[in-house]
């Protein structure tokens, strides 16, 4: 996050990746994940894992290859850095894309036949499902950081939420019964465990059903005609992981369903709290408690129909939809 | 939008009133009372954890994240590919 939010905010960066590069973002845990045993399921995982190979990076079983790779379409690579946050690595960079193009320029790869045209998403997306873009954010900001310091504190996290087709006809079917009630189970742990969690200063774990001292989450009518019902969604929550860190905040917000369609057309979703501590990977924490802020909102874009929620190829480049629907429920 | 529909029924009521009541006010009822300070609407809370465009420069870069079809890209413009690998699409989470 830090990462991206640093080295590809210097102007010649962002100048030689507009201009004289083609830049893709990809997970490695889908192209060259770290289980050895599941890789080389396509043209292009291929590819990147004899990219790694070459830089001699992900040899090892369990070993990273997070990073940025300047290569070309044929093969040949031009260097490697590990993704980082350094303050200074922008500059690093510029050195890394100049080398880069130089070299590619120098001598200019041939063109090469490729099979794979177009990489599928890494899975299956549900019919008629609702995506949210979930952004997460440290606010306010400790008063120890320093902002031009502390880059890990500073940047915006990204998700996606999914909504079922079936959860979005729940909904409606629950609201023209009675004026209020509870949001179906599985999507109020699917927005608990994976989306209201601690991702700004890297990866965070998804909390799990113990991690729950407290939690509500309703949904109330506030709208109904012939073709569209509004809902209002209120709720709060107390999460702690074995005192290692924790969550207690609140969450409102109101969706628009298409009665005609059984779709969402609209979601604002807001939630706040405080947090404490960290996870194995969102190191170091601020001291004592920092506040944390979500939003959610519907899109429907490219990206939004391409990326999956984050924890579905979470250190697997199976993608685990059924886990992630389930939410841990039993 | 119940806020500004208050906000407007209470700005209503005060002309009214103003028009009604010509006299000087204490100082008391000069202080806005406490409920009638205006709370963040849903959209306000979202929008301030929404990122800006000023805080990041880096989606102005036009990222893929078809990976096939920008190796393809580059192949038939003859540009070099710049890979940006993270554990989960960086475009997507961390």
């Amino acid at each position: 996050v830090a990462g991206r939010a640093l080295t590809f905010s210097d102007p010649k960066v962002i100048d030689y990746l507009q201009n004289d590069f083609i830049p893709v973002a990809i997970n490695q845990d889908y192209f060259v994940p770290l289980d050895q045993s599941a890789r080389n399921f396509s043209e292009s995982a291929k590819f990147m894992t004899e990219i790694c190979r070459k830089n001699g990076r992900g040899i090892k079983p369990g070993e990273t290859v997070q990073g940025y790779y300047p290569i070309s379409a044929a093969g040949d690579t031009y260097g490697v850095g590990g993704a980082c946050a350094t303050p200074g690595q922008e500059k690093w960079m510029i050195g890394l894309l100049w080398k880069a193009l130089e070299s590619f320029r120098k001598n200019p790869p041939a063109k090469v036949e490729l099979k794979e045209t177009s990489s599928p998403p890494e899975v299956k997306f549900p019919e008629g499902v609702a995506v949210l873009r979930v952004f997460s954010r440290m606010d306010p900001l400790p008063k120890e950081i320093d902002g031009k310091q502390d880059v890990h504190f500073l940047g915006v996290q990204r998700d996606h939420l999914w909504i079922l087709a079936a959860e979005q006809a729940e909904i409606l079917r629950r609201l023209a019964a009675k004026e209020e009630d509870d949001v179906p189970a599985r999507l109020a742990r699917r927005i608990l465990f994976y989306h209201l969690t601690d991702s700004v200063r890297g990866e965070a774990e998804p909390w799990q059903p113990g991690d729950v001292k407290a939690m509500s989450l309703r949904m109330a009518r506030t709208r109904d005609s012939q073709t569209e019902l509004e809902v209002k969604l209120t709720g709060s929550f107390t999460l702690d992981h074995q005192k290692k860190c924790g969550l207690k905040g609140s969450l409102e917000g109101v969706l628009e369903i298409d009665k005609t369609q059984k779709r969402i057309k609209s979601a604002k979703i807001y939630a706040s709290g405080d947090a404490f501590g960290a996870g194995p990977y969102t190191w170091p924490p601020p001291e004592g408690s920092f506040g944390l802020k979500f939003a959610m909102v519907l899109v429907n874009d490219e990206l939004s129909r391409y990326l999956a929620p984050h924890i579905i190829n979470f250190g697997s480049p199976v993608g685990r939809v059924d886990e992630y629907v389930r939410a841990m429920a039993p | 939008m119940i806020s500004v529909k208050k906000a407007c029924l209470g700005t209503v009521l005060g002309l009214s009133l103003a028009v009604a009541a010509p006299r000087q006010a204490t100082p008391a009822e000069q202080e806005p009372p406490k409920a009638q300070v205006k709370a963040a609407t849903l959209e306000e809370k979202i929008a301030g954890v929404l990122p800006k465009a000023s805080e990041e420069p880096w989606t102005t870069i036009p990222w893929r994240f078809d990976f096939a079809a920008a190796r393809a890209e580059a192949n038939r413009e003859g540009k070099p590919m710049f890979v940006w690998m993270m554990n989960g699409n960086p475009l997507g989470c961390t």
